[in-house]
């Protein structure tokens, strides 16, 4: 029996072993965007092409620290990932190659995407205030740096430091206002909540409808989810900061591979992605903001009105990502 | 020492053992590797900030789970090994049911019932007015409530089957000295049942140390979410590493610990099997008592969290198509052959501990056995780094044979089976172990004097021996598989993606409801072989 | 004298079958009763019922005046001051020598405690190992710790299943001596159970015979043997042979060993039928005796040897010789019976 199991066992793995051979026209990506929101676009795009994508998801950090194991070695020709913070630390640990496309140039507006053409952006989500329509009016709310004032004690919930959109959030507040100002302000957040952080923005906006608290910051497209699921909870979004440099955004975006075995197929797919037919595929199964300016957002999205965007480049949410961490946990920022 | 193996074969032995605990030293050497390139920044801060509140958090969490898990296992296993009371047939068995229920699912969904926006907390508001205190479950009550109820199995498992080992004789002894069938069983059969009490908290305690999951969705922060945040938010793989190998000097120490308080005495039971323990009959409202305890035991544990499951199930429904049988499959294939394949690790072992005992067999049991107490990332990374090192150097030898270079370990099941080998050993081996303890060495010279040795001695005694062990061993591990979540994602080829897989996708996006179905399926594929090991639990 | 344990009429039944069938036995104060009989006789049942660890289905058992068990009153184990050695000692692993003496002193101040474990070390001889725990003791010194821990809290009655059992054959005749003595000298009780009728001899001041739950005689060694009740008893207890036989006269027997004399009683007293318990020490050798028995069989015990002997009925005798009447099997030797009272059985 035991002899059995062995050669079963060893017979999978000669089986297995022989699968990751890439096949010629065959396009392999890391996506720490998650399945049920890339699968579809992939499924067109093999339609379309012919191409075969092979993907594998997880969170960005694991992945990344896959791609850098795997060195040269590596199948994958192309990393999907979420916020620009984990895209430029892509860059900095080498893992992705400079792309010189003048389609990509075109489509993506350059505070979105990387200089040398490392990463580009890809969809655009905006962080930003929701409350409680039963409790306030939009013209009780103001900024990020406002939800810092006494008035807000025991009123204000946020989601947890180790988010890495507040941590971009916190390093954009550092690029604006310095080390200083964004440390008062991060404290006046924490002395203001009305109960410990929670682990997602689903959470925080649950409980501002309920009654916990009145006012959070949340990622627009968890709030478009939540409201499309339970349209009658007494929720709205603010605009933060539109009288000073505006709202903050963030991107999810994708590289080309340094290691990439088919960087051609990769470009084209990025190509693709950015393309006026591929944007809203892209952008509104999670209603977030497409970053090619021909295409208009999913309706839904629209009605959420106009905004002025924070054009301070993304980079720097990478860049001040340890530190904005650090300023945080100083804070008492759980 | 045996005198008819030949050396050569002991050789082989001692080697497999050696390759075995190499599997678990290799990215253990890795993350201590990281020490050569300190993360001083990240350590200034984190001392200064962060480390005594990690270190308080991770000992009361560590505290409070080995305390709950100790009185509700301890007092389950003797309420239905040692009492009579109504249902304790089918508490017996019943009561393993939450070990199916991974830490991460109990604690979402025990936030969805209980936290402010849950239903017991809005009803009590609609009912109460808006001012009704209610505990919070967002808090270190809250954290040590769900995993001790998601890890009380393990302290179960294994004091039932300590106080039905027992035999009625020593509990008589005591009663003929004077104590009262209630005294007998704080003064003898719980010190006796130590050994496997201890076993059972050690593993509850290395699980809790090791969990991100449930931590992570109740914004606790412990050691595990410390390495995290190096990792995911500072990028620093090293101060991930370093934080890691703190953990693992903990563990070390907890280990010694033990092995201190043990030292001196052995445990096991006179060769004579004794007759079954007489059962203490809870008459009237004590007989009540114990079944009210043990069904609000298995309906926060179990029954209510599944109920909500499916329930939420029931209206995400329109998720479900044919991918759910391949993430199915996949969990199911992978927690199989993980199962098979620890089995015969822990197997190997335990020979070896059988045949070559001494002080170098048991420090390599030891490192094989470390890796439960890990993260399963933390391990992840240590394995795939090693692994991509041993591809590099196998790739230059078949580039130097002039044959094309292709990646050899990497994205392959076999990695993430030695990942699993590595995680789950302790799991494998102590079931394992324990029941290669009954054969004693007469039975093996028994075998050899009527001419049978070698692999027939194996198969025509051991294995019959064996069975049950290795079978409560290979399903531990196949529900610990079917549960496992980072070491699945970091190491899992293409087209590989399993219900925890799943899972977690759903989870990190805070679709939890969504998330009911692979967790309802999930559950549903770890309690099969559980029923299964409980009825071989109640024939043996 | 007052008696220590009393069992009267007790009967045991489980699931419909009868595992103690109407048993009375009465066990004087510093007296040692032993029940000896086969595996499975129901000899351990009887014990564990006094002790309380069973219940009995009728009848009455009392330990010291109180009435312990009957139909519908159980006192537990606890409350009933009996101490227990059990087969396999059941000694606490957990706990060192010292510690398992002292286990059911729970109730002592610490001063005696110590006082009474140092006396009974000393006693049982085990005060070089009171620090060692079970594990590393010998199977004589766990059985001495048994006896010392069961003795630690002055039991009323000391209750022993089979506590010699486990020893090798030259241990357990020394301990049985040793045993005997500590409890005359504390004038302990006791009743224990065993199927070696040698241990029984050796230590019971009475003993009770039990064959499938019945107590067929309770009495002295003596009487066991000389004068078994029934033939069960006389098989039991002793070597021997049932010599088939024909009653001549109130005081003589015709058999294949010839005519036998000597009192016996017999409810008939001419030609009738009847079996005589030869025992083999009374089958003595004599070149001149004019009955002549064939060897088949020896058994050379050192000092004496056991011949089987066929005689010319046919019928087969044992006998004890000195061990210089050295012969071979298939010669034939001369032999008499000498005794004073026969026993007769109806055949």
């Amino acid at each position: 029996m035991l002899k059995r199991t062995l050669l079963t066992l060893m017979g999978l793995f000669v089986f297995f072993s022989s699968l990751p051979h890439a096949l010629a026209t065959e396009l392999v990506i890391y996506s720490a965007r998650k399945e049920h929101l890339v699968k579809a676009l992939f499924d067109d795009y093999e339609k379309e092409t012919g191409v075969k994508i092979k993907y594998l998801t997880g969170k960005a950090a694991a992945l990344m620290q896959r791609l850098k194991a795997e060195g040269k070695n590596t199948p994958a020709d192309l990393l999907i990932t979420v916020d620009a913070g984990n895209l430029w630390h892509a860059v900095r640990e080498g893992l992705l190659r400079p792309v010189d496309s003048l389609a990509l140039n075109a489509n993506i507006p350059a505070h979105l995407r990387d200089q040398e053409g490392r990463w580009f952006g890809l969809s655009i989500r905006a962080r930003t205030i929701v409350y409680n329509t039963d409790k306030l009016k939009s013209a009780d709310l103001k900024s990020y740096k406002d939800l810092a004032d006494g008035k807000w004690k025991n009123r204000l919930l946020l989601r947890t430091s180790k988010k890495v959109y507040n941590q971009s959030l916190v390093a954009m507040l550092i690029a604006e206002h310095g080390s200083d100002k964004a440390a008062e302000i991060v404290k006046g957040w924490v002395a203001n909540l009305a109960a410990p952080p929670f682990s997602n923005d689903t959470k925080v906006m649950e409980a501002i409808a309920a009654g916990l608290g009145d006012v959070g910051i949340v990622n627009t497209y968890y709030f478009g989810r939540l409201i499309k699921k339970n349209p009658d909870l007494p929720l709205a979004l603010f605009w933060a900061g539109q009288e000073g440099n505006g709202t903050h955004v963030n991107v999810s975006g994708a590289g080309v591979t340094t290691h990439a075995k088919n960087p051609k197929e990769a470009i084209k797919f990025l190509e693709w992605l950015s393309s006026e037919r591929a944007q809203n595929l892209f952008a509104d199964v999670n209603m977030e903001y497409p970053v090619n300016q021909k295409n208009i957002p999913h309706p839904t999205v629209q009605a959420w009105g106009e905004f002025k965007q924070n054009k301070m480049p993304l980079w720097m949410a990478g860049a001040l990502q340890g530190k904005a961490i650090m300023l945080m946990d100083k804070a008492g920022y759980k | 020492m045996l005198t008819y193996t030949s050396s050569g074969r002991t050789n082989i032995w001692k080697g497999a053992a050696w390759l075995i605990a190499l599997l678990t030293v290799l990215p253990l050497t890795v993350i201590f590797l990281s020490w050569t390139r300190p993360a001083l920044e990240i350590w200034q801060h984190m001392a200064e900030n962060l480390l005594a509140n990690l270190l308080i958090n991770t000992l009361l969490l560590g505290g409070g789970v080995v305390g709950l898990t100790g009185f509700l296992g301890v007092s389950l296993a003797w309420l239905t090994g040692a009492c009579d009371f109504p249902g304790r047939r089918f508490f017996s068995w019943a009561l393993l049911l939450p070990l199916a229920m991974p830490t991460y699912v109990l604690a979402f969904v025990f936030l969805g019932i209980f936290d402010f926006t849950g239903p017991v907390q809005t009803f009590l508001r609609d009912l109460l007015g808006k001012s009704v205190w209610f505990p919070d479950i967002r808090s270190t009550a809250g954290v040590i409530l769900v995993m001790s109820f998601a890890l009380y199995p393990y302290v179960y498992l294994l004091a039932r089957s300590a106080f039905l080992a027992q035999g009625k004789q020593t509990i008589e002894a005591a009663q003929s000295l004077g104590c009262t069938s209630f005294a007998a069983f704080f003064r003898v059969a719980l010190p006796i049942a130590r050994p496997w009490i201890a076993g059972g908290l050690l593993l509850v305690l290395m699980e809790t140390l090791a969990d991100f999951g449930a931590v992570s969705i109740f914004n606790y922060d412990t050691f595990t979410t410390a390495i995290y945040k190096a990792w995911y938010g500072f990028f620093s793989i090293e101060a991930a590493a370093q934080l890691s190998s703190l953990l693992v000097i903990i563990v070390l120490i907890v280990l010694l610990l033990e092995l201190r308080l043990r030292r001196g005495r052995q445990y096991s039971e006179s060769a004579r099997v004794t007759n079954r323990v007489k059962l203490l009959k809870l008459e009237g409202a004590a007989g009540w008592a114990a079944s009210v305890f043990a069904s609000i035991v298995l309906l926060t544990a179990f029954i209510v969290p599944f109920g909500q499951l499916i329930f939420w199930c029931l209206e995400g429904f329109a998720d479900l198509d044919t991918a759910y049988l391949g993430y199915l499959g996949h969990s199911l294939l992978l927690s199989t052959m993980a199962g098979i394949f620890i089995c015969c690790c822990a197997l190997l072992l335990a020979y070896v501990q059988r045949h070559h005992p001494g002080g170098v067999t048991s420090f390599l049991v030891r490192l094989a056995t470390l890796g439960y107490a890990l993260p399963g990332t933390v391990l992840a990374v240590g394995l795939v780094i090693v692994i991509s090192l041993f591809d590099k150097q196998l790739g230059s030898i078949v580039a130097a044979m002039g044959l094309e270079t292709t990646i050899l370990l990497q994205g392959t099941i076999l990695t993430m089976l030695l990942a699993y080998a590595v995680r789950f050993m302790a799991a494998g081996y102590n079931g394992v172990n324990s029941s290669m303890e009954k054969i004693t060495l007469s039975i093996d010279e028994a075998a050899q004097s009527l001419g049978i040795t070698g692999m027939k001695m194996i198969r025509k005694i051991h294995v019959p021996i064996l069975r049950s062990g290795l079978l409560t061993a290979g399903i531990l591990v196949f529900v610990d598989v079917m549960k496992e979540m980072p070491i699945t994602l970091m190491t899992r080829p293409f087209g590989w993606d399993t219900l925890a897989v799943k899972i977690f996708e759903l989870t990190s996006e805070g679709e939890w409801q969504r998330a009911a179905l692979p967790a309802v399926a999930l559950v549903a594929g770890g309690i099969i072989p559980l029923i299964f090991l409980t009825k071989q639990m109640d024939k043996s | 004298m007052k008696s220590i344990v009393e069992l009267k009429n007790v009967e045991k039944s489980y699931d419909g079958s009868v595992i103690i069938k109407d048993l009375s036995l009465i066990l004087e104060e510093g007296e040692i009763g032993c029940l000896l009989g086969p595996s499975g006789c129901g000899k351990t049942t009887i014990l564990r019922a006094i002790a309380g660890f069973e219940e009995i289905s009728t009848g009455t058992i009392t330990i010291n005046g109180a009435v312990v068990s009957a139909t519908d009153t159980l006192t537990p184990p606890d409350q009933r001051q009996v101490g227990v050695v059990f087969q396999d000692y059941a000694l606490f692993p957990h706990l060192d020598v010292h510690r398992n003496i002292a286990f059911g002193l729970h109730k002592t101040k610490k001063a005696e405690q110590d006082a009474v474990i140092q006396n009974l070390l000393e006693v049982v001889g085990l005060t070089e190992v009171s620090h060692k725990y079970p594990h590393e003791l010998s199977g004589g010194q766990q059985q001495r710790v048994a006896l010392a821990r069961a003795l630690a809290p002055r039991p009323n009655l000391l209750l022993m299943d089979e506590p010699f059992s486990n020893l090798d054959i030259t241990l357990r005749e020394k301990l049985s001596v040793e045993v005997r003595d500590i409890l005359k000298e504390y004038g302990i009780s006791a009743i224990m159970v065993t199927h070696n009728q040698n241990e029984a001899f050796a230590m019971g001041d009475k003993t009770g015979v039990i064959y499938g739950g019945d107590l067929l005689q309770w009495d002295t060694a003596y009487n066991l043997y000389h004068r078994p009740v029934n033939q069960l008893v006389a098989d039991f207890v002793g070597e021997g042979v049932l010599l088939p036989g024909q009653v001549v006269d109130d005081r003589k027997v015709e058999t294949g060993l010839g005519l036998l004399e000597g009192d016996f009683h017999y409810p008939c007293k001419n030609g009738c039928p009847a079996n005589v318990l030869i025992r083999p020490e009374d089958v003595v050798h004599d070149d001149n005796s004019p009955v002549k028995a064939e060897i088949i069989k020896k058994n050379f015990r050192g000092p004496t040897i056991l011949y089987a002997l066929r005689l010319d009925s046919g019928d087969e005798v044992l006998s004890l010789v000195p061990s210089h009447h050295n012969h071979r099997i298939g010669n034939k030797i001369g032999i008499i019976h000498e005794v004073e009272d026969l026993i007769l059985f109806e055949a």
